[in-house]
This record gives structure tokens, C-alpha cells and sequence, in this order.
């Protein structure tokens, strides 16, 4: 092994990568589905909190696109986030929400206005690496970060 | 169940005090308290220690250089609800009759954190995505002011109120009125949460000694009545909720009343958990005092006022008290029993009879909060 290929990974993904997958220049978050009550969640769970079932919760690609429900715009924040940027919570089409940051400013954004996932980077890592994650974008919008 | 009175309460001045030993807090807090009853510390039989950072054994810490051991001492953690989390308890042992008389402590000291926001569980999926307190009341007031037609100026006002309670507070942090402008205009914190609409943290102690109404008239000291003591943890959801209302508080509230046999109307002052400018606004809905998406008219009409229809935090609330987690749902209740006794001194609510105490928070992924204890006293 040569010293390049020892050197830790160049970026980190959170919560882990197998919580999305990429296809045709989309990303679609992976959830869970109960097989009892057909609720969604994400991440996947094993438990279904709405009925008890513990067996069979699949994994389930969710939608790609979605509904900002809120956002702020976050100016004060442990020193690994590079301040401002905004979070909002995403409203997907399985009764899913997923808190996610936002590749926009707060000016450019209102309430229920449609959205897709898209991956970037949302901080560094303890030991100062890049940490990948899913995000929000407008649709049709440019990245503005 | 038996009637349970607070026999005594005690507080320090809140403020940052990074040099001062949280246990020296705490004594200052319980020795006012056992002044204020009039007892001495080996007729208390058990204490109840609120505290969310304290660390182990505080209780015992505090109590230890007083000579009040040996007794069951519980230390209790619930996020920004650990102080009346353990009044709760306090209160139902006296209630059951386990015992007579109780201690209970609220305690935090928080600039052994530095600065900064409250730090939160990093195992918390939201926490690791970027989500921090202030952004969370952010978010809830931007969905407020969506559907309701608020603005940033009335959660300014909510502030300037704060701080002109505070200012008649000697227990306060923050002893200082603002302008709406300097509000509005003060540093952003989480857009649209400016500085002054967001609780400062700081160090603090607060304590109170719970006993029953055959004690309280055998020792002859003044005494409020508790007729609600509730404690509910927010409902786990994994997808849509209504950020423009609470209904942790809501759902707890509906339970305090019905303790109490009454309702919002009945009410003459509450002390609610105004940890964001927004949060006082959306418990204002969830106690029942104004109905949905009308709080902003109980702001412009100045019905929260001290001589209002409703006065809500005459204390100047976590805004100017400050907010030591564990120690605030204490300090509220020595708040609210001021008032029923009539010493509030320039803060006092005329004529009060009844009063609310509303303590919830703790950030947690798909809850409202992770706790909220509400407490109903009548003199």
C-alpha cells in the first residue's frame, strides 16, 4: 500500500451513505416502509411507531422532490458549521420530514415552496474533513453557496 | 390525595457567574428557602434536585456542607423541565404521604459552557444536519408568521415587554429595559430571531419547600396551594406536524386545568417558558389565553402587561431572568408565589389569586420538546 492510499477518505458522508441513492442525476433518500400500516419514515427504522410491527420494514426509495414547510436562516452555530446557512424542514409526498440545509439563502426562499434532494457539503468533520449530506434545493434553482 | 403547600421559597440573582461554585449556588438558594418556611433543614425528609448539566450527585453536593444528609435525596434530570420536573415529584410524595415536607432545587450553571448556544446530543440526527435551538423557534416562528400575518415586529414587542419586567426584577439577569428598534435591530441570531429575542444563558439557583396545609398552619407561615402538578413528554412524529402551534403545551395545559377544576379565564398571571420571543407567543395559544393565530392582537393591545388581561412573565421571564436549564421552572415558582402573596414589589400583579407556571424544552428530533410541566397555585 502506498501512503496515498492509507490517508483517510477525503470526505465523510452523514448520517451514511446508504441513506440515498443517486440515479439519473437524481437523489432519492432511503426510508423505511412498514408492511402493516404502510407508514414511511426516515431514516429506515426497524421498529414501525405507529402500529409496533418489528419485522419486515423494507427499505423504500422516497420521492426526490418535496415541500418546504419552514427555514431559517442560522447565524450562530458550533464552529464546525460555517455560519450563515439555512436548515428547513422538507415535507415529502410519504408524510416524511426530513430537516436538511438549504442551498439558498433565506431571502430567496417562502414557506411551501417546492424543492428537490441534492448532495452537498453541511459542515466538517471533527477532524476537519468535509461531511457529504442530502440537501434542498429549489427546483429549476441554482446552487448558491 | 392531601393538600400540598409551598411553605418557602428562595432564589439567587441569575447572572453569569464563572467563578462561583454551582453547589455555593445551590446552598444560597436552599437557605433562603428554609428562611423563607421558617424551618430548619433537618425537618426537611426528602429532596428533590432539578438540574440538566449539573452532573452527578448534586443534590448530595449541595446539601452536604448544610449537614442535610442521610435523607433520600433525587436528582432529576428533564432538559430545561429538570427543576419542575422535581418539584413534581417533591409534590407528589407530600401528596401521597410518603412524607411531610420536601426540598426541591433548581440548579444549572452554564457558563462552564463558554458561549454559544446550549449544546445538544450529537447522536441526534437534526443536531448533525446543522439544526440548533434557536433555529428550531426560528423555523417555528417563520410557519407562524406564514399563516398568521405576524411580523418580526411583534415578536420584537414581546421582548420590549420582557424587559420592561425585568427591569423591576432584582432576581433578573437582565435589569434593563430595550427600545423596539434596538430589538429589531440587534444582532441576528436565526433569521428572523434576533439577539434580543432569544434567552441568554447563564448560572443559577432556585429552590422551594413543599409540605402539606396541616404543617403550613402549625408553623404559621404564608402559603400558596398547588392545585395542578403535571408533567407530559412531547409525541414522537416522523413526518407532518404543526410548528405553528405546540401542542406538548397545549396537551399539558388541558391536563393542569383539569387538575385544577378551571380554566385559561381563571387564571391571573402565568410564567411561561419564553425561551424564544416566538415560544412566548405560541403558548399564549396553547394555555388557552388567546385562540389560534390571535396572539398577535393580545401583543397589540398590551393585554400581557403587568396591568393587562392576562399578564404573562411579570417577572421579565427566561428573557431577562435568564435561563440556567434546570433552574428556571423553579425560579418561576418562586415567581409565581411572590405574586400570590403579594410581594412582587413593582412587578406585582394587582390583586392576584391564581397562577400558571409553564416549563417545557429539550431538543429532540420529532418532538415538540422532550418534556413539559405545567403547575396551577392559588394563595
Amino acid at each position: 500500500m502506498t501512503q496515498t492510499e492509507q490517508a483517510a477518505p477525503p470526505v465523510e458522508y452523514y448520517p451514511s451513505a446508504d441513506c440515498w441513492v443517486e440515479e439519473g442525476g437524481k437523489v432519492f433518500l432511503i426510508g423505511s416502509r412498514c408492511p402493516a400500516c404502510s407508514k414511511h419514515a426516515f431514516p429506515r427504522r426497524i421498529f414501525c411507531d405507529a402500529c409496533g410491527t418489528s419485522a419486515g420494514l423494507e427499505p423504500v426509495r422516497l420521492s426526490n422532490t418535496g415541500t418546504l414547510y419552514t427555514f431559517s436562516e442560522v447565524h450562530v452555530a458550533p464552529k464546525v458549521f460555517a455560519t450563515p446557512y439555512v436548515i428547513g424542514y422538507v415535507d415529502l409526498p410519504e408524510d416524511v420530514r426530513v430537516l436538511g440545509q438549504v442551498e439558498h439563502k433565506a431571502a430567496e426562499l417562502r414557506p411551501d415552496e417546492p424543492v428537490e434532494v441534492v448532495l452537498g457539503v453541511i459542515r466538517k468533520s471533527d477532524s476537519g474533513q468535509p461531511v457529504i449530506s442530502y440537501k434542498f434545493r429549489k427546483i429549476g434553482g441554482t446552487r448558491n453557496a | 390525595m392531601r393538600e400540598v403547600r409551598v411553605a418557602g421559597v428562595g432564589m439567587i440573582r441569575f447572572g453569569r457567574f464563572p467563578e462561583r461554585p454551582i453547589e455555593d449556588m445551590g446552598r444560597e438558594a436552599v437557605q433562603k428557602a428554609l428562611a423563607d418556611a421558617g424551618v430548619h433543614g433537618n425537618q426537611i425528609q426528602e429532596t428533590f434536585c432539578g438540574s440538566g448539566y449539573g452532573g452527578p450527585l448534586l443534590g448530595q453536593r449541595i446539601l452536604r456542607d448544610m449537614g442535610m444528609t442521610g435523607m433520600a435525596i433525587t436528582n432529576v434530570e428533564n432538559a430545561c423541565s429538570s427543576g419542575t420536573t422535581a418539584l413534581r415529584e417533591g409534590i407528589a410524595a407530600v401528596a401521597m404521604g410518603r412524607i411531610d415536607t420536601a426540598l426541591v432545587i433548581g440548579i444549572d450553571k452554564l457558563t462552564k459552557f463558554g458561549g454559544g448556544t446550549v449544546p445538544l446530543e450529537t447522536t441526534d440526527l437534526e443536531v448533525g444536519e446543522g439544526m440548533v435551538m434557536p433555529g428550531l423557534y426560528a423555523m417555528r416562528a417563520r410557519r407562524y408568521m406564514h399563516e398568521f400575518g405576524a411580523t418580526p415586529k411583534h415578536l420584537a414587542m414581546v421582548s420590549v415587554k420582557a424587559h420592561k419586567n425585568g427591569a423591576r426584577n432584582p432576581y433578573a439577569q437582565y435589569q434593563k429595559e430595550v427600545t423596539l428598534e434596538e430589538v429589531m435591530q440587534s444582532r441576528m441570531i436565526a433569521d428572523p430571531l434576533t439577539m434580543y429575542m432569544c434567552c441568554p444563558t447563564g448560572d443559577g439557583a432556585a429552590a422551594v419547600v413543599v409540605t402539606t396545609g396541616e404543617k403550613v398552619r402549625q408553623w404559621g407561615v404564608p402559603s400558596v396551594r398547588v392545585l395542578a402538578s403535571t408533567l407530559q413528554s412531547g409525541l414522537y412524529k416522523t413526518g407532518f406536524r404543526d410548528m405553528a402551534a405546540n401542542e406538548l403545551s397545549a396537551r399539558t395545559g388541558k391536563l393542569a386545568y383539569e387538575q385544577a377544576g378551571l380554566g385559561p379565564k381563571d387564571i391571573n398571571l402565568a410564567e411561561v417558558h419564553d425561551a424564544f420571543a416566538i415560544a412566548e407567543v405560541l403558548y399564549y395559544e396553547a394555555l388557552g389565553f388567546c385562540g389560534k393565530g390571535e396572539a398577535k392582537n393580545l401583543i397589540e393591545h398590551g393585554e400581557t402587561e403587568i396591568a393587562g388581561r392576562i399578564p404573562v412573565n411579570p417577572s421579565g421571564g427566561l428573557k431577562t431572568r435568564g435561563h440556567p436549564v434546570g433552574a428556571t421552572g423553579v425560579a418561576q415558582v418562586c415567581e409565581a408565589v411572590w405574586q400570590l402573596r403579594g410581594q412582587a414589589g413593582g412587578r406585582q400583579v394587582q390583586g392576584a389569586k391564581v397562577a400558571l407556571t409553564h416549563c417545557t424544552g429539550g431538543g429532540i428530533a420529532g418532538l415538540d420538546h422532550g418534556a413539559c410541566s405545567i403547575h396551577i397555585f392559588t394563595k
